[in-house]
């Protein structure tokens, strides 16, 4: 343990140094520079990632306990670490073992807030584009946008949920909503960070305003439109949650988060280990989509304009 | 037939209600090298931008082989290059070349094949499967200039190619520009703020003065050719430098 955190440690320590240093500039003209991060790098990278983020998981964990140690705090408030983790293996009223019954809830939850991600991106990706095609358009649309957003989900929920049920759309539409506004910001600023110089030079190879956008324009706003999806992918599971918290729903995290929520001065476990469930989710569909930025990117870097 | 020829030309940038260019005359004859020097904001690259059918003149005539910037645009009969590369980071060196011919249409087999030729004439083959951002500001720019020459053009626009580079960068690339304009004959249109490189280049040096622009004075360079190294030694090479700036020096007190 002690050594792995050494390496990991002198690891951080030289990606900062490299971070801030940059890529030293080249005086003559055959001296290349070396590749800036390379593709075997970049798998280094995100392994360090997986082990910071299992190494924060378990600081957590001990703060926890020191807060509950330090502060008194009875079990009921804040229960053990260990005791949560128990309650992943006991049963429900129903009989049903906890883990079981909290990933089919995930599993109802994740599959509205990935087609409402889904859409979202559409939309957003379309609006994007167009936005940043017209300075009127933009100027226009983009207050509304904006003003939409401060719009609370959680006041507009039920009476969705009244107008189209309970059901799946519902959990689509509201996850929809939240995603799409970070996707079109994403996708207007990387398209406006364009040069001007590119543009003018794919012009004079006589390239259509079609083939700008697909060999220029996209590719170009890639590393930013990720980030946008990224924010949009954790935003699209609390917002399948928010609509499943109206009275009426059957199923998903968010009913489970309302029922242990109503038990829990006699089970606060399980709302912990419901909260646990839902930022799993978040966490699982942000790697996702870290995942196919990936692959997507290749040997650029998420959030890179170049 | 002339490479280039401007008539009158003018350019009113009505918004900003500035007369960038005013009753330009210029002539290029085909396979020549003409620099184009002159005062920050004397409208050069204005003039570059009109050729390339980047930008309309509110007035008079300009002419690329004959024919309008737009006809000899649809006719891909020139290639531009500006100051800073503009390479696609996320494409090959390679596939950077091939780009203009991609959007030609041209079948893959045939651009690569093309795209091989030109990197070999910058004299970059290594690199062809390295990314931009791997190579220096002189090789990315020599990568720009192949670009440009995949859709074998017969004019070339150059926006201050070298501007952005260092000093010995610029020397060396000069003399490779040199080398490749001797292979190719096309009609080549600089611009560039600096003397002994319009000099060194040139058939012809084309002296600007600002507000409005227009051409003040076409200095004729006899160098022999090819250039190398040893002509910026030859005491002909001075004479033509002390020329270019005293008419550079008339051109800014006009």
């Amino acid at each position: 343990m002690t050594s792995y955190l050494t390496t990991l440690g002198r690891t951080i320590r030289h990606r900062l140094t490299r971070a801030t240093r940059g890529p030293a500039p080249s005086v003559f003209e055959d001296e290349f520079e070396q590749p800036r991060s390379s593709r075997s790098e970049k798998w280094r990278s995100a392994l360090s990632e997986v082990a910071v983020a299992i190494l924060l998981l378990v600081i957590v964990a001990v703060l926890w306990e020191i807060i509950k140690l330090v502060t008194g705090t009875d079990s009921i408030k804040m229960p053990h670490v260990w005791d949560i983790v128990v309650f992943f293996g006991s049963e429900t009223s129903q009989g049903e073992n906890f883990t079981v019954f909290l990933l089919r809830n995930v599993w109802s939850t994740g599959k509205g807030a990935a087609i409402g991600l889904g859409v979202g991106a559409t939309c957003g990706l379309i609006t994007g584009i167009v936005i940043s095609r017209s300075r009127l358009i933009a100027s226009g649309l983009m207050p509304l946008i904006v003003a939409a957003q401060a719009v609370p989900i959680v006041a507009v929920a039920p009476a969705l949920v009244l107008w189209l049920g309970t059901g799946g759309t519902t959990k689509a539409m509201i996850a929809a909503y939240l995603t799409y506004f970070p996707i079109t910001v994403a996708t207007a600023r990387g398209i406006q960070a364009v040069p001007a110089d590119s543009r003018d030079l794919l012009r004079t190879y006589g390239a259509s305003n079609r083939t700008i956008l697909t060999t220029l324009e996209v590719p170009f706003a890639l590393p930013l439109m990720f980030v946008g999806l990224e924010t949009a992918a954790a935003m699209s599971v609390v917002g399948a949650i928010v609509a499943e918290l109206p009275f009426g729903s059957k199923d998903g995290l968010g009913v489970v988060i309302l029922t242990s929520w109503q038990f829990f001065i006699f089970e606060p476990r399980a709302l912990y280990a419901a909260a646990i469930g839902a930022c799993a989710l978040g966490a699982v569909f942000v790697l996702l989509i870290r995942g196919i930025g990936f692959f997507a990117l290749g040997h650029r870097r998420q959030g890179e304009v170049l | 037939m002339l490479g280039l020829r401007a008539e009158g030309l003018g350019k009113e940038f009505t918004t900003a209600g500035v007369l960038a260019l005013r009753d330009l005359n210029l002539e290029v004859e085909q396979g020549g090298f003409m620099s184009v020097i002159g005062p920050s904001g004397c409208g050069k690259s204005t003039l570059l931008r009109i050729f390339s059918d980047l930008a309309e003149p509110t007035s008079g005539i300009a002419e690329v082989n004959g024919k309008s910037p737009r006809e000899a645009r649809i006719a891909r009969e020139f290639g531009v290059v500006f100051q800073s590369p503009n390479l696609l980071a996320w494409r090959t060196v390679l596939r950077n070349v091939m780009l203009p011919l991609q959007v030609m249409g041209i079948d893959r087999a045939e651009r690569q094949q093309t795209a091989h030729k030109m990197l070999d004439l910058v004299g970059l083959s290594e690199f062809a499967r390295h990314h931009p951002l791997q190579l220096s500001g002189g090789m990315q720019q020599r990568v720009a200039i192949a670009r440009a020459l995949s859709m074998n053009p017969s004019v070339l626009f150059m926006d201050e190619p070298f501007g952005a580079l260092d000093e010995i960068t610029r020397d060396r690339l000069n003399l490779e520009l040199m080398r490749i304009w001797s292979q190719l004959s096309a009609t080549i249109l600089f611009i560039t703020h600096s003397i002994t490189e319009a000099v060194l280049l040139s058939t012809q040096v084309a002296v600007m003065s600002g507000r409005p622009g227009h051409i003040h004075k076409v200095i004729d360079i006899d160098l022999a050719h090819p250039r190398t190294a040893e002509t910026r030694e030859d005491p002909r090479f001075y004479k033509h430098v002390l020329d270019v700036r005293r008419a550079l020096t008339e051109a800014s007190h006009e």
